[in-house]
């Protein structure tokens, strides 16, 4: 249940090995459901388990301005059993989930008043709640979902929000991937939202944990805030303290009712399994899932930035900064260069950043990735970097905007690109070594590109990117103007 | 089409799996090799097992080995610049990284398998002949420093550290932490010192897996290892550990936070490969923290109250020079600390005066025994454990009868094991917080002891 909220020291590099893609290319197998839903299976047999991931191609950047914080509740809400699964009587249980959304109703609305809540009303309400959730809790059989799982051997039950999909991942013994099926296709279909103020509690906490008490989630998200005015990507994924309060049961419902729908539903199933085998059990557990369709609302464009934007969070701790620029969604064909642009400026010891700022003293470390915080929208190429005492954090930007300088005048050897190129591209192949890895990837494609196979067109863009291709995205980018920067300073 | 079994009715085929098991020889100098053959990927990768760790740093030299492993890595050969070394590698996308643990350390090769031979002769050079380079040593020293500057950023791992020092004592190998001076006092001689004392044929053993044949591999390793001669320094004593645990103390570290982090726990158990408490305990700590979602802790602090986000427990089963240490977790907002902390008390000793139920009993053994399979999703991994249990002196049939073992454990062992090990009288209970949100007074859970969690890291200038 974990919340991509950005962490500025994770990078991943999604570039194919020349002879593993064509072979990829081979061994993917892909169908689609009548209803829509897509699955696609590769047969691996390292050893007997099953990697398997259910993509649900919605995250953060399909929230309202009333709900925001809504798909990651959600993911955590899916957890909480169906109608069979963590309870012992539904029938008795669902009026008195109704009875506690009523009270809960009126306890938010009072709560989030900005003034002149009434104290004794909440307090009456308070111990209203209380008295029917343990009613409600003599009701039900307490992660019995998990447990299913877990006593069968599962191993990485988890789940994940990102700003452009959600993913729902286990992994199982291969021969017990028919539980997953009736599990999860259970869940789909008859899923209950039990315990949601309670679970709410937790994700109070999460973000204390992530944000509030934490300089670097602090600082990501005030650094989102400040380059994406009124996009979806600049707001919290996990809420506000405000959103999650603003948070109910109504409104995960109808996430899930406008998004979880067959079509945005991708399974991929990684593993000691035949694609017949894979397919036929996908049929037969969620093939009579009905079709809805999606009501997605297009996010709004991102407003064009015409100057810098700084801003300062101060907080107990050493200094760091974030550097963003904007950049074109996954797809365009600039996308491509910035990844090789992400290459040279920071894969290995070899790269600009580690040889020129970090080996030089100037930085403890510096990173440049492009789609931050997502890529379906226009996104970021972000650099990450804190200074090594006694530089400041104004030495770090220096020597960081002089590299992207260097970009933009000094052609890159054909050496380096090379030598470049061939890291990245063994990175991808350990990245691919285990099942887990290798649904994981495709999964990003899937949820950011719109298909795994943007990873066999990659191959062949950056076979011709130029050195000339490289300058030109660094003059059209990496403006000042387009530029926001993020420092965290000691308080 | 309607599915009418629930998932207790569905009938599952026996999972066949018989894991690989890796090809073991000795070279003639006597060090052990372990081999793994893999073809699907064209990769390789060499692990070396160091059989010594950083329990032998000097008390003021806390931080050495792993100064000396990113200074081999980093700082050059007698061959090659460091700059040299890094292009060399890269070049061939081909990585080397050293590292240390209290007991051990691994040395990684990783290259493509057109580029074995290669790899090996720079990851040789590496290991027998390192330059020490004087700049990329103070570079790797500032970083340290840096990182020991910024380390109560994540009061987790601030935690950890009051709690490990108060347990162990600061000076003792299992308690003490590198600090700002012990990094910058590291000089040349220590380094060659930690150098000659840890990378010798004598310390270790060679595991390798991935695109190669046996016997070629074997000879070229034979050829490689071959001939390297060194100092033999003597093994530095190691300090006895005083048990120091009297009722419960609460070491409080002040830090303005809105969420306190609760880490409690003490010294746990000190392993033998068949130590009879090793089972009982595996199952004990899968119920009572191990596992995310199942588990009692989580249970009663986040799904039944909400209290928080990140909770659960931990109990070493593979400390062998000390004991290792048992310690339950949780984070929540400051007005519910105390109340928190309780629970877990609470929780904890339940383990010890109440048997489990059968049904939570077997469908955790069950959990333990069907997970089992995932320990051998890499070969690297698999290559590289059957040489540390080798050196351990664990049976040979030990990863055959593990499941066995687990099965056998009964609700008293583990009530009984929680009983001895899990002493809520004599607990050490570490919060990092600010205690003027608190909902209680610490003093309601023990003797409180209030400590600067900067103390150790001096606000002047360094160098």
């Amino acid at each position: 249940m974990k919340v991509r909220i950005p962490v500025v020291v994770i990078l991943i590099f999604f570039f194919p090995l020349l002879i593993f893609a064509q072979s990829l290319e081979e061994r993917v197998v892909e169908q689609q459901l009548d209803n829509g839903i897509r699955v696609i299976v590769i047969e691996r047999h390292t050893i007997p388990t099953v990697a398997l991931n259910i993509l649900i191609k919605a995250g953060g950047i399909d929230e309202d301005d009333e709900s925001r914080g809504v798909a990651h509740m959600l993911e955590h809400m899916l957890f909480k059993g169906t109608k069979t699964i963590g309870t012992s009587d539904y029938e008795r249980e669902k009026p008195l989930l109704e009875r506690i959304e009523r009270v809960t109703e009126k306890l938010d609305a009072e709560r989030l008043k900005n003034e002149g809540q009434d104290e004794e009303f909440i307090g009456r309400l308070e111990a209203s709640l209380t008295s029917l959730q343990e009613e409600h809790r003599g009701l039900i059989v307490p992660g019995q979902y998990e447990s299913l799982y877990t006593r069968h051997g599962a191993r990485g039950l988890n789940a994940s929000t990102s700003r452009d999909y959600t993913l729902y991942t286990v992994s199982l013994p291969a021969n017990k991937v028919e539980l997953w099926a009736l599990l999860e296709s259970d869940r789909l279909k008859n899923n209950v939202l039990r315990e949601f103020y309670t679970e709410r509690n937790a994700v109070f906490e999460e973000r204390r944990m992530r944000v509030d008490n934490n300089p670097h989630g602090l600082l990501s998200e005030r650094f989102l805030q400040t380059a994406f005015a009124d996009h979806p990507y600049g707001y919290p994924l996990i809420g506000s303290e405000r959103d999650i309060l603003g948070l109910n049961v109504k409104k995960a419902r109808r996430f899930f009712e406008d998004h979880y729908v067959t079509e945005n539903i991708v399974i991929i199933m990684v593993g000691d399994i035949t694609p017949r085998d894979g397919m036929a059990i996908v049929e037969r557990y969620f093939g009579s899932i009905e079709k809805r369709a999606a009501r997605t609302i297009e996010a709004p464009p991102v407003s064009e930035q015409t100057a810098e934007r700084r801003v300062e969070v101060a907080f107990d701790a050493e200094p760091s900064v974030l550097i963003g620029y904007h950049k074109p969604a996954s797809g365009h064909e600039d996308d491509y260069i910035f990844d090789m642009i992400s290459g040279l400026l920071s894969a290995g010891r070899t790269s600009r950043f580690h040889k020129n700022i970090v080996q030089s003293g100037i930085a403890l470390y510096a990173y440049g990735t492009g789609g931050y915080p997502g890529s379906r929208g226009e996104n970021l190429f972000l650099i990450a970097a804190a200074p090594r005492h006694p530089a400041r954090a104004e030495d770090v930007e220096e020597a960081v905007y002089r590299e992207l300088e260097r970009l933009k005048n000094e052609p890159v050897s054909e050496k380096e690109l090379a030598r470049i190129h061939k890291l990245i591209e063994t990175q991808f192949i350990r990245a691919l070594e285990s099942n887990e890895g290798m649904a994981r990837h495709i999964a990003e494609y899937e949820g950011t590109a719109g298909s795994w196979r943007y990873i066999l067109q990659w191959k062949d863009r950056m076979k011709k990117i130029s050195p000339e291709d490289i300058q030109r995205v660094a003059r059209t980018y990496f403006m000042e103007e387009n530029r926001t920067v993020a420092v965290l300073v000691r308080k | 089409m309607v599915f009418s079994k629930t998932a207790e009715e569905l009938d599952f085929d026996p999972l066949v799996f018989k894991p690989p098991v890796p090809l073991v020889r000795r070279l003639s100098t006597g060090i052990p090799v372990y081999l793994l053959e893999d073809h699907e990927l064209p990769l390789f990768t060499l692990k070396i097992l160091i059989t010594e760790g950083s329990l032998l740093e000097p008390s003021d030299k806390s931080g050495l080995f792993s100064i000396t492993a990113d200074s081999m890595r980093t700082g050059g050969t007698a061959l090659m610049s460091p700059e040299e070394v890094d292009y060399t590698l890269e070049s061939m996308a081909a990585t080397i990284e050293i590292g240390f643990d209290r007991e051990f350390g691994i040395a990684t090769l990783e290259t493509r398998a057109e580029d074995i031979e290669h790899g090996l002769d720079l990851f040789m050079e590496i290991l027998k002949n390192p330059a020490f380079r004087q700049d990329r040593v103070e570079l790797i020293k500032m970083r340290e420093a840096e990182n020991i500057r910024r380390r109560n950023e994540n009061p987790f791992n601030t935690a950890w550290r009051f709690f490990t020092s108060r347990l162990y004592g600061e000076h003792h190998p299992m308690g003490i932490h590198p600090s700002v001076d012990s990094v910058t006092s590291i000089s040349r001689d220590d380094l060659e010192w930690a150098h000659s004392l840890l990378f010798n044929p004598r310390n270790i053993l060679v595991t390798a897996s991935g695109d190669f044949e046996e016997e070629g591999l074997l000879e070229i390793l034979e050829n490689r290892f071959s001939g390297w001669n060194t100092n033999h320094l003597p093994r530095p004593p190691l300090p006895e550990l005083e048990d120091i645990s009297d009722g419960i103390t609460v070491v409080y570290v002040r830090k303005e936070l809105t969420q306190s982090t609760i880490l409690m726990g003490s010294l746990g158990l000190k392993r033998t490969p068949l130590h009879p408490d090793a089972f009982s305990l595996r199952v004990m700590n899968e119920i009572l923290g191990e596992s995310s979602f199942t588990s009692r802790l989580y249970r009663e602090v986040r799904e039944k109250r909400g209290l928080a986000y990140s909770v659960g427990s931990s109990f070493d089963l593979t400390s062998f020079i000390y004991p290792g240490t048992w310690f339950a977790y949780a984070q929540t907002r400051s007005d519910s600390t105390v109340a928190t902390a309780m629970l877990m008390i609470d929780t904890i000793r339940d383990m010890g005066e109440q048997p489990v139920p059968e049904t939570e009993l077997a469908s955790v053994k069950d959990s333990i025994i069907n997970s089992f399979v995932f320990g051998f999703d890499s070969r690297a991994t698999i290559a590289l454990r059957h040489g540390l249990l080798d050196f351990r002196g664990y049976p040979a049939d030990y990863l055959e009868r593990y499941t066995e073992r687990i099965s056998e454990v009964t609700a008293e062992e583990v009530r009984e094991a929680a009983y001895r090990y899990l002493d809520t009288q004599n607990l050490l209970v570490v919060v990092v917080g600010w205690d003027e949100d608190f909902d209680l007074p610490l003093s309601e859970i023990g003797n409180v002891i209030e400590v600067d969690p900067d103390e150790a890291v001096p606000s002047a200038v360094l160098p």
